[in-house]
C-alpha cells in the first residue's frame, strides 16, 4: 500500500451550507476506487483555493500520474475548499478521472447546486 | 415496456435507496465515520469507508425499518470484526425499537478471511441478534440477489430470518464450490461448471425446495414490490416467534427431504419433481411464472416419530468412555452413540443433565445435523413433561461442515440453521446451554450448535478454527506460505482455542490438571444467557472494535428516533 497526499491550486467550491455534507462515490475493488468528498474542516487553515487529496492506493509507485491526472482534474472543475479521500485498488488513469469527475458531480447534486 | 434495473448489478446503497421510500433513508456509521477494518490495513490491503456494509433506517410504504446491505463488489461482502459490528448494532437497536420489519440485503461469501476469528464470532453475533430480534415478534426479510450470493456462516445466518427472497441470479448454500473442489477435488464439485452451480445453489433451486419464500425477478422495483406487499401482510398477521410444534414440523419436513432426495447431486431432479414446466422452460420463465408452476413442497411427511435419532446407538468405546468418566465421574453418565453423533444423559455436581454432541471429528452433514436437532427437540418436550428445565451439555467436536455436493444441494446451510433455531428454542424455554470444545470445532459445525451455547469452554489441546488453509489461500489468492507465517502471529486470524479465548469467542478453557466435575459444575453456574461476548473480546483485550462499534451504531439509531 502506498500513501499519497496532495495539495492542489483550484477556483473555491460552491458555498457549502450544509455543514455536515458528504459524498461516496465507488466501491472499492480491484480495477475500481472509492472517493470520499467532503468540505475541508473549517478550522483548517488550508486556502479556500486549495483542494487537498488523500489516496491509499494498493499499486506502488504511481505518484507521477496520479500528480498529473489530478492536477488536471483540479484546473477543470471547481474544487477549492474540498477533500477528497480516495481508497484505490489499481483502477485506471482513466478511470480515475471519470471516477473524480462523478464524485464531483455527486457532491453539486448533493448540495443542490446543478 | 418498463426499463428494467438490475438489483444484481446495483451497489448497495443503490439497492437500499431504490428500496425505501424517496428521502427516507438515515444511514448510521457513514463512510464520513471511516469506520475501516485495522486488520486488512495490517496485511496491506485496500479499506473501505463502511467496512463493506450499509446500515441506516428508513421507511418502506410509510411504515418504519431498519435496514442493511452488504456490498459485495468489497471483499466478497465478507464479514469482519467492524462489518459484523455494524449489523449486530442494528440488530440491537431493533429490539429497543420495535421497526416495523428488519430487511437485510445479505451479498456476502461469509467470513472474512483476513480476520477470520473476528469474523465467524460477528457472524455467531449476528446470529444471536437474529434470533433475539424474532423473539420479540418482528419479522426479518432477506433479499438476496447480489453476485456473492450467501455462502458460509451468511447462508446459515439466512435461514435464521423469517422471510428469503430472492432472484434467479442469487445463491444460497454454505461451502462455495471453490473450498468443494479445492479440498475434496473437481469430481466432487466442477466450481467452473457455471450452470451446475446455480442448478445446486441457485435462487430457482432454492425456491423449488423451500429454501426460499419467493422468487423475484432481478430488478429493483420487483424487489420493492415484493418487499412492500410482504410488510403489510406481516402489520397485519405479526410475526409470532418460532414455536416448539413450528421446529417439530421443520425437523419432519427436511427429514422427509433426504428420504426424498437420497442420492441426488444435481438439483435436476429436484426441479423436475416440484414444477410443472418442463426442463427447456426452467430457464426461461420469469419469476411469476416460475411461482405459478410450483408444485406444493413443505406437505411432505415421513410419518416417524420425533426421537428416530435413537435408531442405531451403541455403548460408548473405551476412549469417549474414558472421557466420560472424567467429565462427569465413572458411573455417572449413560451416554450413547452413533457414528459421529453422542447422547444421553449425566449427573454433574449441580445435578442431571442432558448431554447432546458430535465426536469422532465430525464432518456435520444434514444427516448428523438433524440427528443434533432431533435431540434437543425431544429433551425439551421430554422436560417439559416432568417440569423440569435441565442443563444441556453440548459437545461440539467437528472439524467443519460435511463438503458434499449432496449435502450443499439439500440446503445443509438451512439444516444448520435449524440447528441453530432449536437449540436457540431450548434456551428460551429455560434450559442453560453449556458447550464443551473436544479436539477441534471448525467454522459452519461449530457456528450452528457449539457457538450457540451460554457459555463455551474449551477443553485442553483442543482446536478452533475457521477454514484450512490451502482453502482459504485459494479464496483469498493470498499465498499459503504468507497465510502460515501470519497464523504464527496473529490472534485475530490465527487458529487455536487460546485465541478464541483473547478475542471473547471462547469463555474459558479448562487444563489437565483441573478436576473436570469441579470446572464442569462451575461453567454451569456461569451460564448466562445473555450474549456478552462482545464485551469480553473488549476486556481481554483481542478484539477492541466489536462492542464498541455496535454501540456506536445502536447509539445513532436511538439518537435518530
Amino acid at each position: 500500500m502506498e500513501h499519497l497526499n496532495f495539495q492542489l491550486h483550484s477556483t473555491p467550491a460552491l458555498q457549502v451550507k450544509k455543514l455536515s455534507a458528504d459524498v461516496l462515490c465507488g466501491i472499492v475493488s480491484s480495477g475500481n476506487l472509492e472517493i470520499l468528498v467532503e468540505p475541508v474542516s473549517s478550522d483548517s487553515t488550508v486556502s479556500a483555493e486549495t483542494c487537498l487529496i488523500t489516496i491509499d492506493t494498493a499499486a506502488e509507485g504511481f505518484s507521477e500520474t496520479w500528480q498529473a491526472v489530478l492536477t488536471q482534474f483540479a484546473e477543470r472543475h471547481a474544487v477549492g475548499g474540498l477533500s477528497f479521500t480516495l481508497n484505490d485498488v489499481g483502477a485506471t488513469p482513466a478511470v480515475v478521472a471519470l471516477r473524480m469527475a462523478q464524485a464531483y458531480e455527486e457532491w453539486c447534486a448533493a448540495m443542490g447546486a446543478n | 415496456m418498463r426499463v428494467r434495473h438490475s438489483f444484481l448489478e446495483a451497489s448497495a446503497r443503490e439497492r437500499i435507496h431504490s428500496l425505501l421510500d424517496p428521502h427516507s433513508f438515515k444511514e448510521f456509521c457513514p463512510p464520513s465515520e471511516r469506520l475501516v477494518s485495522p486488520h486488512l490495513a495490517q496485511l496491506s490491503l485496500s479499506q473501505a469507508f463502511d467496512d463493506g456494509i450499509v446500515t441506516g433506517a428508513g421507511m418502506l410504504s410509510g411504515q418504519k425499518v431498519l435496514i442493511a446491505a452488504q456490498e459485495g463488489r468489497f471483499n466478497g461482502g465478507s464479514v469482519g470484526e467492524i462489518h459484523g459490528a455494524k449489523l449486530v448494532g442494528l440488530l440491537h437497536a431493533a429490539i429497543l425499537q420495535k421497526p416495523s420489519a428488519v430487511l437485510l440485503m445479505i451479498d456476502s461469501g461469509g467470513v472474512r478471511l483476513h480476520e477470520a476469528n473476528a469474523g465467524i464470532i460477528a457472524i455467531s453475533e449476528i446470529s444471536r441478534a437474529i434470533l433475539d430480534v424474532r423473539a420479540e415478534g418482528i419479522p426479518v426479510l432477506v433479499m438476496l440477489g447480489g453476485s456473492c450470493g450467501a455462502f458460509g456462516g451468511m447462508g446459515i445466518v439466512v435461514r435464521l430470518c423469517h422471510t428469503v427472497f430472492m432472484s434467479e441470479e442469487g445463491r444460497l448454500s454454505l461451502s462455495g464450490p471453490e473450498v468443494i473442489e479445492t479440498v475434496m477435488g473437481r469430481d466432487e464439485f466442477d466450481s467452473k461448471d457455471r450452470a451446475l452451480v446455480w442448478r445446486v445453489t441457485g435462487g430457482k433451486l432454492r425456491r423449488a425446495l423451500g429454501e426460499a419464500d419467493k422468487l423475484v425477478d432481478d430488478d429493483l422495483t420487483a424487489f420493492r414490490d415484493a418487499a412492500s406487499d410482504w410488510l403489510k401482510q406481516h402489520i397485519k398477521s405479526g410475526a409470532a416467534p418460532l414455536s416448539y410444534n413450528d421446529l417439530c414440523q421443520r425437523q419432519d419436513a427436511l427429514l422427509a427431504r433426504c428420504l426424498e432426495f437420497t442420492n441426488t447431486k444435481d438439483g435436476r431432479e429436484i426441479l423436475a419433481k416440484r414444477l410443472s414446466l418442463n426442463e427447456p422452460q426452467w430457464t426461461i420463465a420469469n419469476a411469476e411464472e416460475f411461482e405459478k408452476s410450483l408444485k406444493r413442497a413443505d406437505a411432505q411427511h415421513t410419518n416417524k416419530p420425533l426421537d428416530t435419532w435413537k435408531e442405531g446407538l451403541q455403548a460408548l468405546n473405551e476412549e469417549d468412555q474414558a472421557f466420560a468418566d472424567r467429565l462427569f465421574g465413572a458411573g455417572q453418565h449413560q451416554l450413547q452413540y452413533n457414528g459421529y453423533f453422542v447422547v444421553g444423559k449425566a449427573q454433574t455436581q449441580r445435578g442431571p443433565v442432558h448431554v447432546i454432541g458430535t465426536r469422532d471429528r465430525a464432518p456435520i452433514g444434514v444427516g448428523v445435523a438433524l440427528k443434533l436437532s432431533g435431540a434437543v427437540l425431544t429433551a425439551i418436550s421430554e422436560d417439559q413433561k416432568t417440569a423440569s428445565t435441565l442443563p444441556i451439555i453440548l459437545i461440539s467436536e467437528t472439524q467443519g461442515q460435511l463438503l458434499s455436493r449432496h449435502d450443499e444441494l439439500l440446503g445443509l446451510n438451512g439444516t444448520l440453521a435449524h440447528v441453530a433455531l432449536c437449540v436457540d428454542l431450548a434456551r428460551r424455554s429455560g434450559h442453560r446451554l453449556l458447550t464443551l470444545v473436544r479436539q477441534e470445532a471448525v467454522s459452519g459445525g461449530f457456528l450452528s450448535f457449539g457457538m450457540l451455547g451460554d457459555r463455551i469452554c474449551a477443553l485442553p489441546d483442543s482446536q478452533v478454527r475457521v477454514m484450512d488453509l490451502r482453502a482459504m489461500a485459494r479464496v483469498t489468492k493470498i499465498p499459503l506460505e504468507r497465510l502460515e507465517g501470519l497464523a504464527k502471529r496473529s490472534a485475530v486470524f490465527a487458529p487455536g482455542a487460546e485465541n478464541y479465548v483473547l478475542l471473547g469467542g471462547v469463555h474459558e478453557q479448562w487444563t489437565n490438571k483441573q478436576d473436570w466435575t469441579e470446572a464442569l459444575a462451575s461453567a454451569l453456574d456461569h451460564c448466562s444467557a445473555v450474549d456478552e461476548r462482545s464485551v469480553l473480546g473488549a476486556e481481554r483485550g483481542g478484539r477492541h472494535l466489536a462492542a464498541s462499534t455496535a454501540q456506536r451504531v445502536k447509539q445513532q439509531a436511538i439518537a435518530f428516533a
